[in-house]
């Protein structure tokens, strides 16, 4: 009996090394999917479409950034064309040409979506550490969105300085792309949703070049964003960060 | 009064104004033959309900019609010069009403005419366009160019000070986040002015660890021929804060402690932004004008010039397409305020709404008022209007 025992305890227990060793835990899980976001340096375009039952507003940038902290953002749609936005370690640059107007912002304004967007300027940048500003917890291992097997985290904020005290995110185990995520009140009221609508290969990148956004609030209204170029650790000069370049 | 107008007045000859219109045919015509520039069209239109007095000095509810019509056209075929033309189309505005500007045609204006090129160390600019200076969004004493210290100014608009000058400027960057700037106006008053009509100076802008500083000079010329001087700081406590002091020293011989008392300015304010999520934001912004030589106690005048003037705005954007706002001038020492309160729905692509309260409170001596008899004095006004951009 021990002889015949022997081998299945053996198996048992590789097995369960085997499942800990592949299993990856939900820090592990956050940080592959932070890395795999940040870029040296990057160029991109794109265009947010504001839908409603007036029809569709779009908005067009162009954007650039380098490290965790310099980005320089540009509006290309007529309305606010040739409008940007400077970010450094500590401080937003806006530019308004019509006024000829450079106005320096610090503080609050550093963490405030771009383009009045749920996209942050550490999206922009890629400097994402969500880690440091979540508690996360793995709720299951497996679960399909969009026919994608995905991970799926609760994150609880440790800091008041994000959007949203919580969010559940849906991660795709193969490209660690967050395919879907709701955003959550403290007290557990669901606000907005968001959905990767298509993946693609940018650059030889894999990146979630549409994504849906919908207030859950309203009825009727969502928000979709494009990525239609994206370049990532390229070489890009230093002055483009200045302000030179901002009200050039 | 306290409104004003920096618009261009009636008596521009006809063959200017024909001469601006063959104009703006061309840039029509060659924006759509050349793919090197870009043409934007800005409409305003605006229908008023407005409480006023009539030449009797009687109480009356009038109605008017007022709007601009904006058009630019801005090069983007060379990376290293730009260009942009831009002319007005204005049809007064009925708050404006009573500053002795009375008009009820449209009036066509060069509001921007500048070429700016590019060169490897430092960036020229020449032209009809507007440099701003300072920091401040009512009230900049910083803004030693086009003085932007008046209380006259239009809270229904997105941008309070747009005045464009005819200029020639050079920028030398001096780092990523510093640059010097400097700046000649010719005279425009007539055809051939004095040469000691010109007005010259500079300022240099940088930053020393959290901080902006900003200061600059200017040589005003004319018949009473003046030097301005400026400096400020910008920097955040929680709240991003400003503060800016100038004065005037005379160029002509006038009395030194007159015109540095006359002259004195000293503007700050704080403006903080709060996001509730991704869409609703909270913006709160207080100015305040101090102007340490004039009227501190309440004078029997309403047109005394008190040593303060604050300007508070707080600003709601409830989802991506709505914003809502309350915008004040307020003078303490008479304790009168002109209080606009108003919202914007941007409904289509290009396309929004706009509806306004304006309203003033205050005795009839007061800076601003709710009676004053003075003809054609508005206390009340309700303002609906679209604005178009394409």
């Amino acid at each position: 009996m021990k002889i015949k025992r022997r081998p299945l305890m053996i198996m048992i227990v590789m097995l369960c090394i085997a499942t800990t060793l592949s299993a990856m835990t939900a820090e592990q899980i956050m940080r592959e999917a932070d890395e795999r976001q940040t870029y040296d340096s990057s160029r991109s375009s794109g265009q947010f479409k504001i839908k409603d039952r007036f029809g569709t507003k779009v908005s067009t940038f162009d954007a650039w950034s380098k490290g965790a902290d310099e980005s320089l953002i540009e509006f290309t749609s007529v309305a606010e064309r040739g409008q940007k936005v400077l970010r450094t370690e500590d401080s937003i640059y806006l530019y308004y040409p019509d006024a000829e107007e450079l106005i320096r912002m610090q503080g609050s304004a550093l963490r405030q979506g771009m383009l009045g967007s749920d996209i942050s300027y550490e999206d922009m940048t890629g400097g994402k550490d969500r880690l440091s500003q979540y508690d996360i917890v793995l709720e299951e291992d497996s679960e399909l969105v969009f026919g994608r097997d995905c991970h799926v985290l609760t994150l609880t904020a440790k800091t008041r300085s994000v959007p949203y005290p919580k969010e559940i995110v849906w991660i795709d185990k193969e490209n660690f792309i967050v395919m879907r995520a709701e955003y959550y009140t403290k007290s557990g009221r669901l606000l907005k949703e968001m959905e990767t609508l298509s993946v693609g290969t940018l650059s030889g990148i894999e990146v979630a070049t549409e994504t849906r956004i919908s207030d859950k609030m309203k009825t009727d209204t969502e928000t979709i964003m494009i990525l239609d170029e994206l370049e990532v650790n390229i070489r890009i000069d230093d002055d483009l960060f200045s302000l030179d370049e901002l009200s050039w | 009064m306290i409104y004003s107008l920096s618009m261009n007045y009636p008596g521009r000859s006809e063959k200017v104004k024909k001469s601006l219109l063959l104009l703006v045919l061309l840039i029509s015509i060659s924006s759509a033959l050349f793919a090197e520039g870009t043409l934007t069209m800005d409409y305003s239109l605006f229908n008023s309900v407005l409480r006023t007095r009539d030449a009797a000095n009687e109480l009356k509810w009038a109605a008017a019609v007022s709007g601009t019509a904006q058009l630019a056209y801005k090069s983007s075929g060379n990376k290293n010069v730009k260009s942009e033309i831009s002319l007005g189309l204005n049809y007064p505005n009925p708050l404006f009403a009573g500053t002795g500007q009375e008009y009820i045609y449209p009036l066509l204006s060069l509001d921007k005419a500048y070429i700016k090129a590019r060169f490897p160390e430092f960036r020229l600019t020449a032209g009809k366009t507007r440099l701003s200076w300072g920091d401040g969004f009512v009230f900049n004493a910083g803004d030693i160019l086009f003085d932007s210290v008046s209380a006259a100014v239009d809270l229904t608009s997105s941008e309070i000070r747009t005045d464009t000058a005819w200029l020639a400027a050079v920028n030398i960057p001096l780092g990523r986040f510093s640059f010097f700037e400097a700046i000649v106006l010719p005279p425009t008053d007539e055809l051939l002015e004095e040469l000691t009509h010109t007005s010259a100076g500079g300022r240099i802008y940088t930053t020393l660890d959290s901080l902006k500083l900003e200061t600059g000079y200017m040589y005003k010329g004319g018949d009473a021929a003046y030097h301005q001087f400026y400096a400020g700081l910008q920097g955040n406590i929680e709240a991003d804060w400003y503060i800016t002091g100038a004065l005037q020293l005379p160029a002509d011989g006038s009395s030194v402690t007159e015109t540095l008392q006359d002259s004195f300015d000293i503007t700050a304010g704080l403006f903080y932004l709060t996001q509730f999520d991704s869409v609703r934001t909270l913006s709160l912004r207080l100015e305040s004008l101090i102007q340490p030589f004039e009227n501190w106690s309440e004078s029997s005048t309403a047109d005394a010039q008190y040593g303060i003037l604050l300007y508070p705005e707080i600003s709601f954007t409830p989802s991506d397409t709505t914003s809502i706002s309350v915008r004040s001038i307020i003078s303490p020492i008479d304790g009168s305020a002109q209080i606009t309160a108003g919202g914007s729905w941007n409904v289509f692509q290009g396309f929004s709404l706009l509806g306004y309260l304006i309203g003033q409170a205050g005795d009839s001596d007061d800076t601003f008022s709710w009676s004053n008899e003075t003809e054609n004095w508005t206390s009340l006004a309700c303002m609906i209007g679209i604005i178009y951009i394409y």
